[in-house]
């Protein structure tokens, strides 16, 4: 399966490159976003189906997890991207701004290149863009060793695009925490973008 | 602000909320039998490649970006491998944290 995501994301890639011009990214988009809501509705079935889990996820203990992960997520993305973007040479209120994108590229590259440089935004989409397309083949792995530590790496996306993969590969009730952290991830993006944007 | 909430809309949230509250609805009222379910999981795999499929071919088709892709991906590259190792190292601190209950529910998991 990961070969499979890996080879879908580079033929797709070669396909736009050599037959497809700018003007098919609507269509792109809407089959994009008509994929994306069946998966979703598909993991919500499994969601609903098992509501023991659900029920079990409602205790002091498990709360305190959904609370942990999104606030650890966003601590570590924040530490680990401004120390790597240091190291390249960037700035680090740029490199935290970049890193505070949380893995929602649409967002954080328009927000950062309307309202500070065209330029930071251009790497925030192509770190976000990564994050997320880098996620899909690493989830798999990191799940065998470890199912919470594969929700960290999606950042945002583990409540839509990486959700069904995390579900894939660990189980419901690891998928049910994800969706908690892509959703308050989600959340919070917009905050502390505008608490983050260098005056 | 006002212009950060238009945003919002653009990751079109309203549509992800509608489609997994109707999967949990369809689900908690069991609504598929268990075959329908299984051929509807077999179809969200070909729904997850063509959905990757889009995604590439988005980045494949823009010549900008990938014009930009040399000069600003070195950065990014380093970035997101950054941002990816700093979130699962305070993770690897939570299940730390949480190393009991986490065990005790796999184990309830799989009994």
């Amino acid at each position: 399966m990961i070969y499979g995501i890996i080879a879908a994301i580079l033929c797709g890639m070669g396909f736009g490159y050599l037959w497809l011009t700018i003007s098919a990214r609507p269509i792109l988009d809407e089959v994009l976003l008509a994929a994306l809501a069946f998966m979703v509705f598909v993991a919500g079935i499994e969601i609903g189906s098992n509501r023991h889990i659900i029920k079990k996820i409602c205790n002091p203990k498990g709360l305190a997890l959904m609370a942990a992960i999104p606030t650890s997520v966003v601590i570590g993305s924040i530490a680990g991207g401004g120390i790597a973007g240091t190291l390249t040479g960037m700035k680090l209120e740029d490199a935290v701004l970049v890193s505070a994108g949380l893995g929602w590229y649409s967002l954080s590259s328009v927000v950062i290149s309307t309202m500070y440089s065209v330029e930071i935004g251009t790497i925030s989409f192509l770190t976000n863009v990564l994050r997320e397309t880098l996620s899909f083949a690493l989830i798999p792995l990191v799940a065998r060793y470890n199912k919470i530590m594969s929700i960290g790496i999606g950042g945002a996306s583990t409540m839509d695009s990486t959700l069904p993969v995390i579900i894939k590969y660990t189980d419901l009730h690891t998928g049910i925490l994800g969706f908690v952290n892509g959703l308050v991830l989600t959340l919070l993006v917009p905050f502390l973008l505008s608490v983050l944007m260098p005056k | 602000m006002r212009g950060l909430f238009f945003l919002w809309g653009d990751r079109h949230l309203e549509n992800i909320f509608i489609s997994i509250a109707a999967g949990i609805l369809f689900g908690w009222l069991d609504f598929f039998n268990y075959k329908t379910k299984k051929n509807l999981n077999r179809l969200s795999t070909v729904a997850l490649l063509i959905m990757l499929w889009c995604l590439g071919a988005k980045i494949g088709c823009d010549e900008e970006l990938l014009r930009n892709l040399g000069l600003l991906g070195f950065r990014s590259v380093i970035m997101a491998f950054g941002i990816i190792a700093g979130s699962l190292a305070l993770l690897w601190f939570v299940t730390r944290l949480f190393a009991d209950d986490i065990r005790t529910e796999e184990q309830e998991g799989k009994a």
